[in-house]
């Protein structure tokens, strides 16, 4: 009877379970081999995959990292376990895929994604604190514009065909990730090198995505649902992801609080905002984080499918452009593409609001 | 009505023999070019030696072209070598190990700021500087300087400090 009550306490608390258990594999690959602070990130994940995929060059970038396809599958199986999978299209698929595609771009000038935000903080970087104020008043405007009517479109239930073509990708790229030797998954240089076991990652990103299906979670999300119903509530996920990962880092030694010598940063402190306000406004337009379309993508979502090619696309942009930071600031290319990125964006959820 | 259902069942048939055919024909593409890629001799090692030969060969053909002030160096004619290699730098901007050997002389001499300059330049040029699985790792001794760089450095060499600290960080940038 105990255990039946845990089950259903659970079952109402999953996006409690869900930050908790992102927070503890953030910070638990690290331990296991992934970069510092970087355990879990859907943009530099997806910009390592990019490299692997031969979209850009730079070696210290390239790794097939298994967590990405690994969320992904995680969610398709979540999805097919619950009978919640189901493959729908229509709603602006190409606008998503741009829109995904400058999610990259603003992670990269930040350097992480929304789950890289709370995790950077976690290990006491304190630089972070401009791109989650970044991240807040873009999901504050996404807000706004969904109050005023600001809506892509319906989309409608379409064949199978159509929501498999991504999770079948990814169970290729899965295998791939644990199966082919380093010459084709990467992973030999630089950061792609520091990497946790093929089959640990691909094992937690499994249980991550599925886990992010059943209870929607997602970073902007998180932050969308609270400004939306003003209940402190929502927000739990979120803080228990960044309360577990900050455990752990104090616990292994990996909080070192500080703003100038942190791994994987940069002291262009406004354009790192810019960029997570980026990331904040297009989550919010799309429905979610790049993590969280990922998430959608294993459910049979072939508009969030469009979106996380886009992310994938511009994963191979951002490097071989330089539309990005390294940790001696933005490079000049990046803050145009944030500019152009903003202008788009912000032009997009003008276009599609409501009018009565 | 039944014609319609049998028609319903074709078409799902249809659609999923069509995305098993896909599977496989993306999964034989998958498999072939791993074989081609463990054909053609392309494995990890081989890829990583492949890679640190090159950084090998740069890093030997950087210290020929500064071999005067490397040999003042060794003579232990500090003047003669720093003379030389700061003549160099003009046409040698690009030269990792110019940078490095330069930083080293500065920090010898104790002008801080102006090794923090050359030791940023040298580790922007070669990122293995400060990769800690590199032979070319030049972080461990550069690390516990960097602790001791008293504070009241100018504005760029305080940005050259931190810069420097984030390199050997690490991280995923």
């Amino acid at each position: 009877m105990k255990v039946k009550a845990l089950l259903c306490w659970l079952d109402a608390h999953l996006d409690l379970v869900s930050g908790l258990a992102i927070g503890l594999a953030g910070a638990g690959l690290v331990l296991l081999g992934n970069p510092r602070n970087s355990g879990i990130c859907a943009s530099c994940f997806a910009e390592n995959v990019a490299g692997a995929l031969r979209l850009h060059g730079d070696p210290r970038m390239s790794y097939l990292r298994p967590e990405l396809p690994g969320f992904l599958l995680g969610a398709t199986l979540a999805a097919l376990a619950g009978r919640r999978f189901q493959a729908r299209s229509g709603s602006a698929p190409l606008l998503r895929f741009f829109v995904g595609a400058f999610l990259i771009v603003g992670s990269a000038v930040f350097l992480g994604c929304p789950i890289k935000v709370v995790l950077r903080l976690a290990g006491g970087d304190l630089t972070a604190f401009s791109g989650l104020g970044g991240l807040v008043a873009g999901v504050w405007v996404g807000v706004r514009f969904l109050q005023k009517g600001f809506f892509l479109g319906k989309s409608s239930r379409t064949g199978a065909l159509a929501g498999w073509v991504l999770p079948a990708a990814m169970a290729l790229l899965a295998a791939a990730a644990v199966l082919a030797p380093p010459a084709f998954t990467g992973g030999l240089v630089g950061a792609a090198r520091e990497h946790a076991p093929p089959f640990a990652s691909l094992g937690i990103g499994l249980v991550v995505g599925a886990l992010a299906q059943r209870s929607k979670f997602c970073v902007s999300g998180s932050l969308r649902n609270f400004m939306l119903t003003r209940n402190a509530r929502m927000l739990g996920g979120l803080t228990l992801l960044f309360v577990a990962a900050l455990g752990v880092n104090l616990a292994a030694g990996l909080f070192q609080p500080g703003l100038y010598d942190q791994p994987g940063s940069h002291l262009d402190w406004g354009w790192a905002a810019g960029g997570m306000f980026l990331v904040g406004l297009g989550a919010i337009l799309i429905g979610g984080c790049p993590f969280r379309q990922l998430v959608l993508a294993g459910e049979g979502d072939a508009d969030a499918g469009a979106a996380v090619l886009g992310m994938l696309v511009a994963g191979g942009l951002v490097q071989s452009w330089g539309l990005r930071s390294t940790i001696a600031g933005v490079t000049p290319a990046g803050k145009l593409a944030t500019l152009i990125g903003l202008v788009l964006v912000l032009g997009t959820a003008l276009a599609y609001r409501e009018r009565s | 009505m039944r014609d319609g259902g049998t028609a319903v069942r074709r078409a799902d048939w249809l659609e999923r023999s069509v995305a098993v055919a896909l599977v496989v024909v993306a999964a034989s593409a998958l498999i072939a070019a791993i074989r081609l890629n463990a054909a053609a001799g392309a494995g990890g090692d081989d890829l990583l030696a492949g890679l640190g030969a090159r950084i090998e060969r740069r890093v030997s053909a950087e210290r020929d072209q500064i071999r005067p002030a490397l040999a003042a160096a060794a003579r232990g004619e500090r003047a003669v070598a720093r003379h030389e290699a700061e003549a160099a730098l003009g046409r040698l901007e690009s030269n990792s190990q110019l940078h490095l050997f330069l930083a080293g002389v500065y920090r010898e001499g104790g002008e801080t700021g102006p090794a923090l300059r050359e030791y940023r330049r040298a580790v922007e040029l070669v990122r293995d500087y400060t990769d800690t699985r590199s032979p070319h790792f030049i972080g461990a001794g550069l690390a516990i300087w960097l602790r001791e760089v008293q504070p009241g450095l100018a504005a760029a060499a305080l940005a050259d400090l931190h810069y420097l600290k984030r390199a050997l960080a690490g991280g995923c940038s």
